[in-house]
């Protein structure tokens, strides 16, 4: 269960994904409006026992980011 | 519980059972026809009442609702340590 997914993709990815050029890039957002923010739907999955989720403070492992100080990523 | 879990062991479970409880609920707020999610909330709810009263039978109420029997002729809910006191929860 520890590799949970997580969506806090690292900036510089980010910005190599997107480097083509912008005509090529297909834009899941381009649909949105702008200047707006979103929340993706959370689904029931990845959930921790519940020793460990008192511990960590959620019983859902995407939702553990203990603060790291650098990249906010769980380590 | 087969054993019998030292009171502070079953106080531990109490709490972690209770978080999750309390975690799949919020979930459950926004998420109301989530299958997994209310078998999850079911199955931990129930784990957690069977503690309580675990609890109560061995170390007396922890909650009003858990004063049935140790409180069916006197009200012994003042004979456990308050929780301020050593020993209390």
């Amino acid at each position: 269960m520890s590799n949970c997914r997580n969506n806090a993709m690292p900036y510089n990815n980010y910005r190599t994904m997107h480097a083509q050029a912008p005509m090529m890039r297909r834009d899941v957002w381009n649909d949105k409006a702008l200047a707006m923010a979103y929340v993706p739907w959370q689904t029931w999955r990845d959930i921790y026992e519940v020793e460990k989720a008192l511990h960590h403070g959620t019983i859902f492992c995407e939702l553990d980011k203990p603060f790291l100080g650098r990249g906010g990523v769980k380590r | 519980m087969s054993n019998r879990k030292c009171r502070k062991d079953l106080l531990q479970w109490i709490n972690a059972v209770s978080f999750a409880v309390v975690e799949a609920q919020l979930f459950l707020d926004t998420h109301p026809d989530d299958q997994e999610a209310l078998a999850y909330f079911h199955e931990y709810s129930n784990l957690r009442n069977q503690a309580l009263e675990e609890y109560a039978k061995y170390y007396g109420p922890l909650t009003i609702d858990t004063t049935k029997e140790s409180c069916a002729d006197r009200w012994s809910w003042i004979n456990e340590p308050w929780p301020w006191q050593e020993g209390g929860c």
